[in-house]
């Protein structure tokens, strides 16, 4: 390490030789004489050489430019963190704690035709993921697609859907952020089966991002947590900056997130992934690295430190099988022991395809179920406006004037 | 009125006539026209002669030939003689002639430029049927349209904040933009001088770094007051060499440019009647309806009071008092516009303006210009008085000279602004704080591949840069080829291109629940602190709550006959000292870390019209702090004494030094003046003796103080030669200050400290009699 700022300063230090040398003082000679034109009375002493010469200055030890730009770069740091918080932004994550975990053993390397990446296969066939894929087999995508209220979203077979997780290494986008593991779970017989497409540096992003779209190429719908403001742009981004045309934007979307958002709001602690996990599906996750903790255990390794970077492959898979299992749980009409609110975004969705006799049906169910103070009350009353027959509906402009 | 008929009625005004010290005449001169350029496509031709312009001035068919002949160019011709016709020509034609597949990216300093230029650039696409789409994209452009206008923007105009915080880190959304981008419009380029300008200069390396990342090399088009070094200028702010079109072809009338010195109240103290008085005393001769007139203050405040004063008199003649209107930054945009139009339709007679107007913002042409004390310099004193000039009609510009030093000397030396040929711009685009933090930001958008190239920054210096990056602050991987951005942060939100795009703090009417307007977070402590009259449009609102933290202001309308005016203090710490040479027996030189402090003490409330002081009031409000780098020097107290610099009038000429070396540093670490804060204390706290502080007046510091001192040698060396050199009796603007400023001896004592410093003169002993 101690080379590289040293090479630094004895650069810097030509600089300021330089600066006091005979070019730069002669710029500056002359800037000075031309300054004084403007002065009511020229004079050219400024360019003319000037005797006797000041004293030379001692020799300087600390003024590197180095020491400056730490200096000027750890002002900044300080400065935005006693800020009163601008705007939203991603939080500085600390070290990740816990023991270091290197690359899973069985990361493969592979190539194609944009260069080398790495990739990871798990299959995911354990009782709880056969119960999940038998549910999706037998409802298939339709409840899915009124949850989601879509009228771009076409009919689909679960078979030709993406599961979709990536690690970024950062939340605000913007041409710095790197897509660095992006999780594709696509169900085959009996499993989920989650490729892992891995930049073990910033050179493998070409052949990732090409294996990425060969992985896609069978894929008629994505579905993803809130992937539809996120995951799905950040690859966009990328993919468009290394030339690819994306497919990304066009690809029909199903956000579970904003199914669960419309399901738990205010019930849950919060509305993210892994509250869902723990309060809806009833699982546990051991040790997982917070995904605020990602990014920085991917700098770490690309730096050749230390790093978790194991656990962000466990963090990612996880994360991918857990879009499987909400699925399943959302693909399934509702039910007696269902909530007023499931009730209420299906009577929706059936509205939304204009089925109203069953949203009618529906909506009658969640009227009755939810709490008459609140706030989904008056959504569903809204709803319920909605469905009347278009005559009844008091619009003055579907009327004949009288 | 006609001008002439003005200037009559001012040469026979008693009381008027005896003030006019100076004047100017700029001769008329007739159109110097040219055909359009047979290579410029007949469709755009034909745009422009349904807009009735049926032949180019000299100086834009220049531009356009340049421009069709693949030249960058920059035209330096006054307000007003069609500056933008000579790029919106090519950009048309471009764009005509590729089938919209070629783009514009317009850069201008304020949006409201930006909003004029595209109700400009609309007229034309529609009178040609061009089916073009021309918009600002800028922060006020909702969110909603802004994908439309990437994919479907012909030619966008933004400001430099915008395209260094919002569109150059997000290039991956504007891709076909970049891909297919021909032309960049830089309009008003001289207002990017000093550190802002170096800023936007490494913008604009970023900007074509990405463009050629997509395979684009677009031409660029500028324009520019009248400024000495406008070829240079812009070689340091693109790194290319420009076509310079300075031959104004435009005609004009002649131009009447007064200086009015305010009547001597005291002729023993040299007191003189106040320039507002005076201002409004002219305006009964100068302003009236028959004609449009504009009046320019210093500030704010002053607008305000100027504008209430105009209202006031038109009111009791019984004229409409809504045809005289006050204009500055802070006003709605909706509030702006409307004025700008009544401006241009002549439903506004006379408008009192802070240096809002200056910029090239369409009001048409008016007919007389008074400039309520000197702007502050000679190219600001002649793009407003450019304000005034009608085609063929003479215009009348008045400088109102203030009892400021600047001014007096002013009135005393017309010259200097009649003979000006506007300053030099300096900026300093590798300066290593800014281009550090501009690297950094490009870092963050594309990887660097080495060896690393940005712009026509040195690559040593860029190379140094990364690898303190990679290795040291660890934002970037190095993989021996490239180094790529490795950090969660968006580095452009860090790096302010100046203060004035940040903290903005609203001013609410809470009695009727609306924003009146807004201001920055520096200013607002001396213009909204708890009972301070706060003037709107010539009305005055009571300032009821103001909200620091919050940057909100609470103001009330009320009926007052005051105004108000708070105080501040600067007081200037010393944190520590980083590096010290010391060329004894002289002096000592530091570098080191300030605290720059400004108060907001008390206010005063001040009645309209004969000013009694009628008031005051303690401001309760936390100060404006900044930490920021300096260069002190430090008289020994020896040297001091033998100087005598605690003698009279000598100890005044202190303070001389420190205004020459405040003008001096700019030459050589290539900043603004504003740049830079200074003091010179006679006994300094910290010190303990005579010193002067040359600070960086941006926070955290900007390595100029710091380049200042180690340039220190050559600095005072010319600081030295500038005031042997001068041919001025006791100090003027150009060396020490004016006299009334510095005292009368202020030239000598400069001269002999910085003898003392440079050369090594060491003053005989003073007082003999004292050692004995
Ligand atoms: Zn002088």
């Amino acid at each position: 390490m101690a080379t590289e700022p040293d090479a630094f300063r004895d650069r810097l230090k030509r600089k300021l030789g330089l600066a006091r040398g005979s070019a730069a003082s002669a710029a500056s000679a002359s800037d000075a004489a031309s300054a004084e034109e403007a002065a009511p009375a020229p004079s050219d002493a400024a360019a003319a050489p000037l005797a006797p010469p000041a004293p030379a200055p001692p020799p300087k030890p600390r003024a590197e430019a180095a020491l400056l730009l730490e200096r000027m770069f750890e002002r900044r740091a300080k400065r935005a963190a006693s800020a009163p918080a601008p705007r939203e932004r991603a939080p500085v994550a600390p070290l990740p704690r816990g023991p270091a975990r290197p690359l899973p053993s069985d990361l493969a390397s592979r190539t194609n035709a944009r260069g080398e990446h790495a990739e990871l296969e798990r299959r995911f066939e354990e009782p709880r993921m056969q119960e999940a894929l038998q549910r999706l087999r037998t409802h298939g995508s339709e409840v899915l697609r009124l949850h989601a209220q879509r009228a771009e979203l076409p009919p689909f077979e679960l078979a030709r859907a993406a599961f979709l997780d990536t690690e970024t290494t950062a939340l605000h986008g913007g041409a710095g952020c790197t897509v660095f593991l992006i999780g594709v779970g696509l169900l085959e017989e009996g499993a989920l089966r989650v490729h892992q497409v891995f930049l073990r540096s910033p050179s493998d992003e070409a052949a990732a991002l090409a294996r990425v779209l060969e992985l896609l190429r069978e894929v008629d719908v994505l579905v993803s947590f809130h992937g539809k403001s996120f995951d799905r742009h950040r690859l966009h981004a990328r993919l468009a900056m290394l030339g690819f045309e994306s497919p990304l934007l066009r690809f029909p979307h199903l956000d579970l997130g904003h199914i669960a958002r419309r399901f738990y709001r205010g019930e849950l602690r919060d509305q993210r992934l892994q509250t869902l996990e723990r309060e809806v599906l009833g699982l546990h996750r051991e040790d997982d690295l917070p995904g605020s903790q990602c990014p920085a255990a991917w700098f770490a390794h690309v730096g050749g430190r230390p790093s978790r970077i194991g656990d962000v492959f466990e963090h990612n898979a996880l994360d991918v099988a857990s879009l499987a299992l909400l699925a399943a749980r959302f693909a399934a009409p509702p039910t007696e022991a269902s909530s007023g609110r499931e009730w209420l975004s299906y009577a929706r969705g059936l509205r939304l395809a204009e089925r109203r006799d069953e949203a009618r049906a529906a909506l009658e169910r969640a009227i009755a179920k939810l709490n008459a103070d609140s706030a989904d009350y008056l959504r569903a009353q809204e709803e319920a406006r909605r469905l009347r027959p278009a005559r009844a509906r008091g619009s003055p402009r579907a009327e004949p004037p009288a | 009125m006609g001008v002439e008929a003005i200037l009559d009625r001012l040469r026979r005004d008693g009381g008027v006539a005896g003030n006019l010290v100076a004047e100017h005449v700029v001769p008329p001169a007739d159109a110097q026209l040219s055909p359009f350029p047979s290579s410029l496509d007949p469709r755009v031709v034909a745009a422009f002669r349904a807009r009735g312009i049926e032949q180019l001035y000299a100086h834009q068919a220049e531009a356009i030939e340049a421009a069709l002949g693949g030249r960058d160019f920059v035209v330096t011709t006054p307000t007003a003689s069609g500056k933008t016709l000579c790029y919106n020509a090519p950009v048309l034609h471009e764009a005509v002639v590729s089938k919209r597949a070629s783009k514009a990216l317009y850069l201008f300093p304020t949006k409201a430029l930006s909003q004029d230029q595209v109700a400009e650039l609309a007229r034309l696409i529609e009178s040609g049927g061009f089916g073009l789409h021309a918009a600002t994209y800028d922060g006020d452009t909702p969110p909603s349209i802004r994908r439309t206008l990437r994919e479907h923007g012909d030619i966008l105009v933004t400001n430099p904040y915008m395209l260094h915080v919002g569109i150059l880190p997000n290039h991956p959304k504007w891709i076909d933009f970049f891909r297919n981008l021909r032309t960049i419009v830089l309009d008003e380029v001289h207002t990017l001088a000093g550190v802002f300008g170096s800023h936007v200069a490494n913008v604009l390396r970023r900007l074509l770094r990405i463009c050629a990342h997509y395979g684009a090399r677009p031409r660029i088009f500028a324009s520019s007051a009248s400024i000495a070094n406008a070829g240079e200028h812009l070689r340091r702010l693109i790194g290319r060499e420009v076509q310079v079109i300075d031959r104004d072809g435009s005609p004009r009338g002649a131009k009447h440019f007064w200086i009015y010195n305010p009547p001597l109240l005291e002729p023993v103290s040299g007191l003189r009647a106040n320039a507002l008085d005076e201002a409004r005393r002219l305006a009964t001769l100068v302003a009236g309806e028959g004609h449009q007139s504009i009046f320019f203050t210093r500030s704010r405040a002053m607008t305000e009071v100027l504008t209430k004063y105009l209202k006031d008199h038109a009111t009791e003649q019984g004229r409409d008092p809504e045809k005289i209107r006050g204009y500055r930054g802070g006003y709605l945009p909706d509030l702006r516009r409307e004025i700008e139009k009544g401006l241009r339709d002549g439903g506004i007679s006379t408008v009192v303006s802070t240096n809002a107007l200056e910029l090239g913002i369409d009001i048409g042409r008016l007919d007389v210009c008074v400039m309520v004390g000197y702007p502050g310099s000679v190219a600001s004193t002649w793009q407003q008085a450019g304000r005034a000039g009608r085609r063929g009609s003479s215009s009348l510009a008045v400088l109102i000279a203030r009892g400021l030093p600047m001014d007096q000397y002013l009135a005393l030396h017309p010259s200097y602004v009649f003979g000006g040929r506007g300053e030099h711009l300096a900026i300093d685009p590798d300066n290593l704080v800014v281009l550090a933090s501009h690297v950094r930001c490009a870092a963050f958008e594309l990887a660097f591949a080495k060896p690393a190239v940005f712009g026509n920054a040195p690559p040593e210096q860029v190379a140094g840069i990364l690898d303190y990056l990679a290795h040291e602050a660890r934002v970037l991987h190095d993989d021996g080829q490239r180094y790529h951005w490795m950090a969660e942060t968006y580095p452009a939100e860090e790096v302010s291109l100046d203060a004035a795009d940040i903290d903005n703090v609203v001013v609410v009417d809470a009695e009727r629940k609306t924003v009146l307007g807004e201001l920055d977070r520096p200013s607002s402590i001396t213009q909204v602190h708890k009972g301070a009259i706060y003037g709107h449009q010539g009305r005055q609102f009571l300032v009821e709550e103001f909200d620091h933290a919050g940057r909100r202001a609470y103001v009330r309308e009320v009926l007052t006959d005051y105004y108000t005016e708070a105080e501040t203090e600067t007081e200037v710490r010393v944190l520590h000292l980083d590096e010290t040479r010391e060329h004894l027996p002289s002096h000592r030189s530091h570098r080191g870390e300030v605290h720059v402090v400004t108060t907001a003490t008390v206010f005063k409330k001040i009645r309209f019209y004969t000013r009694e002081n009628v008031g005051a009031g303690d401001i309760d409000l936390p100060p404006e702090e900044m930490e920021t780098d300096a260069w002190m020097i430090v008289l020994e107290p020896e040297a001091a004494l033998r100087l005598r610099l605690s003698e009279g009038h000598r100890s005044k000429g202190w303070r001389g030094l420190g205004k020459l070396l405040h003008q001096v540093v700019p030459l050589f670490v290539r900043c603004d003046l504003g740049d830079l804060g200074w003091s010179a204390e006679l006994r300094s706290s910290h010190f303990e003796a005579p010193a002067i502080t040359l600070w960086d007046d941006h926070p955290d510091g900007v390595h100029l103080a710091a380049k200042a001192y180690e340039l220190e040698g050559e600095v005072l060396r010319a600081a030295l030669s500038i005031v042997r050199g001068c041919a001025c009796e006791g100090g003027c603007p150009g060396c020490v200050g004016p006299r009334a400023d510095v005292g009368p001896d202020a030239k000598s004592v400069c001269e002999d400290v910085l003898a003392c410093l440079v050369e090594g003169v060491w003053p005989p002993s003073p007082m003999p009699f004292a050692i004995a």
